[in-house]
């Protein structure tokens, strides 16, 4: 993007994370009193006004995600996989250019994990954005473009790889399988 | 609605203890002195039987000498002045008497009344015609009534030097001329002025008095001109005026004044501790809630919401329980205090 956003200020860093920014936490932080909806809805009023495409946005991602049944459900309604499809969802919706994903499957089982990494993977590959993963789990390196590894907050590694050439069926595959 | 103010709503609806807890708080520490110091209803709200004839404020003069000249004196003044149009008086006679009932003495009045027009006493539970008040019957003071463990249809008797004469109660009174009995020890019975010209030779001190009653709020300044004048008016080489006169301020506040002035040291430590306590509540509360919040906080941040607009929705709900809890508490807290007035006034009988 060219630009130093260090030198931003406070409120220029604002607007750049309501504009450019969405994130994935670890713990989800999905809002306990707001239903997934609503959750994915709140996001979306920092950058639209009417209230139907709002609504509309809201749904067409939570489908996205495989939520369409549970959208009036509050988070505690839900399972760890189906909430950090809600995060998801949510920070997809805004349609961001840079997407932050901290350990997306910390909180999750493998088979969740692998299927909430693949469906990130996925829509970022449709709606063409640049997702940056943090994860401990290198079983997820197959996933990546490009893999920084870091050790004690030194880059030891910068790798990019075009391993990832396919999904079919919900199945990675790599270059070396093709 | 924006979704973010949603989640204020929603929280008290997630959160129904602690926000039932904070409710309480300021429910305590606001709405209570509130409703208690800034509320002053008039003592109507609290005169049980609503219908009667009721005055606020009530002087009284005893004199000895000739009543038809002390009535010409009063009455002279009352048609000078138009703002005295509306003050009634009442001459009656009275006297101090030692009830004997049930093996104990009791330092009683006995006041004279005219049984032809509505008896001028405050708050008459009667069974009869209020102002038919037949021979040997009377009106006796409630918790005067409640000392004896007496009531309407229970029979008295008066001893006297020519022998004994039992007198029914066909009305308990609540009555501004008397404190209850708790706090006085006097009590006080209200005949006609026959009956009481057939005992009149009983009491140890006879008395001539004229009561006056003013039938709205006056202030204290009014009854205090209309007691000046009053006293010029009445000429004391004429009559020798045993004079004296008090009104009773009646206000929710001038009330609890009078409790607290009872029980002040304890209810001052009370007081104190309840605030202390509930300012330690406010704060946990206030403290947990923003760490709680922490984390969210920091995730709207991330999402782009401003520091503003995060901040604004942190104070709005709060602001929203404390309003809220302060009118539903001064509005309680007020039909809390109707309650205790009554209680107040029945059992020590402030009226």
């Amino acid at each position: 993007m060219g630009e130093d956003i260090a030198k931003y200020s406070d409120r220029e860093l604002t607007l750049f994370r309501k504009k450019r920014l969405a994130f994935v936490f670890q713990f989800y932080s999905l809002i306990p009193t707001l239903t997934a909806r609503e959750n994915v809805e709140l996001t979306l009023e920092l950058t639209l006004r009417k209230r139907k495409d709002i609504s509309k946005i809201a749904e067409e991602h939570l489908t996205l995600v495989g939520l369409e049944n549970r959208m009036d459900n509050f988070p505690f309604q839900l399972s760890g996989g189906e909430r950090q499809r809600v995060a998801i969802a949510r920070a997809l919706a805004k349609s961001p250019d840079i997407l932050l994903v901290d350990e997306p499957t910390g909180q999750l089982d493998q088979k969740t994990g692998d299927s909430v990494v693949s469906l990130i993977r996925k829509i970022a590959k449709e709606k063409k954005k640049t997702v940056l993963l943090v994860t401990h789990d290198q079983e997820l390196e197959c996933y990546a473009d490009r893999v920084i590894t870091l050790r004690s907050g030194q880059i030891v590694s910068d790798v990019s790889k075009s391993l990832i050439t396919n999904i079919e069926d919900g199945r990675i595959l790599n270059a070396a399988d093709i | 609605m924006q979704q973010i103010y949603k989640t204020i709503f929603r929280e008290f609806r997630f959160q129904k203890k602690r926000t039932f807890l904070l409710f309480l708080v300021f429910f305590v520490i606001v709405s209570i002195p509130l409703a208690m110091f800034s509320i002053d209803p008039s003592i109507n709200a609290s005169i049980i039987e609503s219908n009667q004839l009721y005055q606020l404020a009530y002087l009284d003069m005893g004199f000895q000498g000739n009543s038809d000249e002390i009535c010409s004196s009063v009455e002279n003044l009352i048609n000078s002045y138009p703002e005295y149009s509306d003050i009634s008086f009442d001459i009656r006679p009275s006297c101090s008497y030692q009830l004997y009932h049930e093996s104990n003495w009791y330092y009683t009045s006995i006041i004279g009344i005219n049984a032809t027009t509505s008896p001028k006493v405050n708050q008459i539970v009667s069974d009869s015609e209020l102002s038919k008040l037949q021979d040997n019957t009377a009106f006796i003071l409630e918790s005067f009534a409640n000392e004896l463990d007496i009531g309407i249809g229970s029979k008295i008797t008066l001893y006297t030097l020519v022998g004994e004469k039992e007198i029914e109660i066909v009305g308990l009174v609540k009555s501004i001329e008397f404190l209850s009995y708790d706090l006085s020890l006097e009590g006080a019975i209200y005949i006609n002025y026959n009956t009481f010209q057939e005992f009149n030779d009983w009491g140890e001190i006879h008395f001539n008095n004229v009561a006056f009653y003013f039938p709205s709020d006056p202030d204290l300044n009014f009854v205090e001109t209309f007691a000046e004048k009053l006293r010029e008016e009445v000429n004391p080489m004429e009559a020798q005026v045993l004079y004296f006169w008090y009104v009773r301020e009646f206000s929710i506040s001038s009330l609890f004044q009078d409790v607290l002035k009872l029980t002040s040291q304890v209810l001052f430590v009370m007081a104190c501790a309840i605030i202390l306590g509930a300012g330690i509540v406010i704060y946990l509360i206030t403290k947990r809630y923003a760490v709680e919040q922490r984390k969210q906080t920091g995730m709207l941040y991330a999402f782009g919401f401003t520091p503003k607009i995060i901040l604004r929705v942190f104070m709005l709900r709060t602001l929203i329980i404390s309003i809220f809890s302060i009118i539903l508490g001064i509005l309680g807290s007020y039909g809390f205090l109707q309650i205790m007035v009554r209680i107040l006034v029945s059992r020590w009988g402030f009226l």
